[in-house]
């Protein structure tokens, strides 16, 4: 909730907060950096705003656009183009394309990215992660979807994978049962963030507030 | 018997339930989700077990409980405090109450114990985390509680018609859970077993602050009359709930969990539809029949609101007075045949008319009439509010799409200022929603997005202007301020009560019916608007006791009534 607020105070686009927000607590209660992503997003979404990344043919520029906002277009482009390389240049924090390719990987989709020396994979509920990938924080990404139908099973694992769905999954069961503890000043800034959308109070408003009319010692 | 999805039972169109006219009407019904715990807990047999009592002469102090249920122990905190009369309102802004609460995923231990009686009376300023499945807080009832504590500590009972009238000990001001404020999300509460339908955990808590008023109000009357004090009656235990003080954040929910609206109103209509179903009332049914109408009325009779709208006061009387009517009709001894012929419930229907409030209070007793037809539903109360977006769909489809399921939002003439004279917000003040009026004060820039209706219309218009075969995911490139109206729409296709079918966003829109149509599915009963903004509600009133879920008719507490509780059955 916070972090759809956050990112909706920032200015994302109508929907593309809730996706954003999505993607950094799934990043987060899995151990791959979500806040982190969270808070570069809010950086940049004000100084992208109005604009939409430049795509021509498969390549698209991303440079200092927020990429947890723009990950679920980013991954649809690739479903339209199925079966063809797309070129994300200068993806900020690649990873954060992961949640969405995740979420339409159990759809019947397979998404392939590659970035340097780092690779993902993720298809049905299978997901394998080269532990470099996740620790990009820019990078050029080769990204290809295909559809899965019918379901022929995951693609080769990269031979260094270092993390599975089921490492994965076990990460975020840990943090169910405890919860997400952010740093101060990471919650902080994401406070203040989300405060944007909230209109300040005046005697009026307060009129209009839920209870406002009657004694309530009754 | 079918599910909610695959019933060939007809059911209304949404067109005809998903008004605010009509959701504000609904009754609970036992498909609620209070009664489906209650039922649960029967069915399970869970007890609920004192663990802790630490309270002072005046009832200040701590309480535990743990809940036994056969998937595992889920633990129960109450902190009474003082509070200076000053300091007690309703308004989720307030920042001191007279009681708080946690419901825990395992019983609290002394230190866990110490830690929210640092944290769960601050409520939203203390800290919570993923072992707190719901944060609440009450304030006592001024119009009651201290009489009740009187009359016990002088070994009277107290009015069975000032417990009837008001209805509760405590009243609630917020109850929240699903991750709030840091609380366990409602996914690692699923997952565990126990809770795993919406608004279970947040129900048991009432139920659970229930329990503790009564417990307080005993405790209080021994610590004043000593030998002389007698403890609270069964049957006023029974009349007693708790009082709930809703106001305008249940709107936002309704727009934002569409899936979920439609699977709680789909599952009301699929049971009406199985009932609508029966050719022919057995002389059992009708004789339940009767028993129940006579009690929905005497039910209605009680429900006296205190401040009020002059309509619901007007429509009540009006349902009253038909009642009354239709007892008549429906006589053992008479010789009306409303109900003796083929369909007797149509016919049933069909002589309520266009009388909203008298058809869905009886649509409930309909419902209440057949659990053998009605119960298996209960488990299609949940979805997993999977939004998606099918970015290859072409936009003439898109257009298609919508001017097939949405064209009561294309017939809003936008351009009438009055048409969005509201605008729906989050205050400054503990992020309180607000209602202001657009051309009138500043802040309609950071709206919350419920017009639906203008969204779909102004995306309506926008389409106009596109290639028929171009792929909605390249629109949406160019025009990612869509992408969440267009989700919703891609997303709706099987979900056909999602949408609730008016303006919200129209100077004439009456939230009080917003409010009116969820908690009905909660379970609430007895609303009690106190402006167009807020109301008061009453959970559990007439439910079985803790001691008491094994009886044989602990389920039937519906339309409870002061009259039933005083002659010694549960409702």
């Amino acid at each position: 909730m916070a972090a759809s607020r956050a990112l909706e105070g920032a200015g994302a686009p109508a929907g593309t907060e809730r996706d954003g927000a999505r993607s950094a607590v799934w990043l987060e209660s899995r151990g791959l950096r979500g806040t982190a992503a969270l808070l570069l997003d809010l950086h940049t979404i004000a100084a992208t705003e109005g604009r939409t990344p430049s795509i021509a043919g498969h390549r698209a520029e991303l440079a200092g656009f927020p990429i947890l906002v723009w990950g679920s277009t980013l991954v649809e482009l690739a479903m339209l183009e199925a079966g063809t390389s797309i070129m994300l240049q200068d993806c900020p924090s690649p990873r954060a394309l992961l949640p969405e390719a995740a979420a339409q990987a159990g759809r019947g989709w397979c998404f392939q990215l590659a970035a340097g020396e780092g690779r993902a994979s993720v298809a049905g509920a299978e997901l394998y992660l080269d532990g470099s990938f996740a620790e990009l924080d820019s990078a050029d990404v080769r990204l290809v979807a295909t559809a899965l139908r019918p379901v022929s099973g995951l693609p080769p694992a990269p031979s260094r994978a270092s993390l599975t769905a089921a490492d994965l999954e076990a990460r975020h069961a840990i943090s169910l049962a405890n919860g997400l503890r952010l740093a101060p000043c990471d919650w902080s800034r994401i406070r203040v963030a989300a405060a944007r959308i909230l209109v300040p109070a005046s005697e009026r408003s307060r009129s209009r507030g839920a209870g406002a009319e009657v004694d309530d010692n009754e | 018997m079918n599910g909610a999805s695959d019933t060939s039972a007809v059911l209304r169109p949404p067109r005809e339930v998903m008004r605010l006219s009509r959701l504000g009407r609904f009754y609970p019904t036992r498909l609620s989700f209070a009664r489906i715990l209650v039922r649960r807990m029967a069915r399970e047999r869970w007890r609920i077990q004192p663990a802790v009592r630490e309270l002072d002469d005046d009832g200040f102090g701590r309480v535990s409980y743990h809940v036994h249920t056969p998937s595992g122990v889920l633990g129960f905190a109450a902190f009474s405090h003082q509070l200076d009369p000053a300091d007690r309102t309703d308004r989720v802004i307030a920042e001191r109450w007279d009681a708080s609460f946690a419901l825990t995923v395992e019983p609290p231990t002394r230190a866990d114990l110490d830690r929210l009686h640092e944290n769960v009376p601050r409520q939203e300023a203390g800290r919570c985390g993923a072992r707190e499945i719901v944060l609440s807080r009450a304030n006592r009832s001024v119009r009651l509680f201290d009489e009740v504590v009187a009359s016990l500590a002088d070994g009277r009972q107290p009015s069975l018609d000032d417990v009837g009238r008001v209805g509760y000990l405590m009243r609630t001001t917020a109850v929240y859970g699903n991750g709030k404020f840091g609380l366990a999300d409602f996914e690692q509460v699923r997952r565990r077993g126990i809770l795993t339908l919406p608004f279970q955990a947040e129900m048991l808590t009432v139920y659970l602050i229930r329990h503790f008023s009564l417990e307080l109000v005993d405790h209080l009357a021994v610590r004043r009359g000593g030998f002389r004090a007698v403890s609270l009656d069964g049957p006023r235990r029974r009349a007693l709930g708790i009082g709930n003080a809703t106001g305008l954040g249940m709107a936002p929910f309704l727009v934002s969990h569409p899936q979920l609206i439609d699977r709680w109103v789909r599952m009301r209509e699929t049971a009406l539809a199985r009932v609508m179903e029966v050719e022919q009332a057995s002389p059992g049914e009708l004789a339940r029949f009767r028993t129940l109408l006579a009690r929905a009325r005497t039910h209605v009779a009680e429900w006296r609101p205190q401040v009020g709208d002059a309509g619901l006061a007007r429509r009540l009387g009006t349902v009253e007075r038909r009642l009354e009517e239709l007892e008549r009709l429906v006589a053992a001894e008479g010789d009306g045949e409303l109900l003796l012929g083929f369909r007797p419930w149509t016919a049933l229907a069909a002589w309520a008319g266009d009388d909203t409030e008298t058809a869905e209070l009886l649509n409930s007793i309909l419902i209440e009439l057949y659990p053998e037809r009605v119960d298996d539903l209960e488990t299609t109360a949940g979805s997993d509010e999977r939004e998606e977006t099918d970015p290859a769909m072409p936009i003439g489809a898109l257009r298609e799409t919508i001017e097939a399921r949405y064209g009561w939002a294309l017939e809003v003439e936008f351009d009438r200022p009055e048409s969005q004279g509201l605008f729906w917000y989050h205050s400054e003040e503990k992020e309180e929603p607000r209602l202001g009026f657009r051309h009138e004060e500043p802040g309609a820039e950071r709206e919350l997005r419920l017009g639906i209706a203008r969204q779909v219309a102004h995306l309506h218009r926008t389409l106009d202007r596109e290639d028929p075969a171009r792929p909605t995911g390249r629109f949406l490139r160019e025009n990612p301020g869509f992408r969440k109206i267009v989700r919703r729409i891609q997303s709706l296709e099987d979900s056909p009560y999602a949408e609730i079918r008016d303006n919200l966003l129209d100077r004439s829109c009456e939230p009080a019916d917003l409010l009116r149509g969820k908690l009905s599915m909660l379970g609430a009963s007895r609303f009690d608007p106190k402006s167009l903004l807020w109301t008061r509600v009453t959970f559990f009133q007439g439910a079985p006791l803790a001691n008491e879920l094994e009886r044989s008719d602990a389920d039937d507490w519906g339309f409870a009534t002061t009259a039933a509780a005083g002659v010694g059955t549960i409702a």
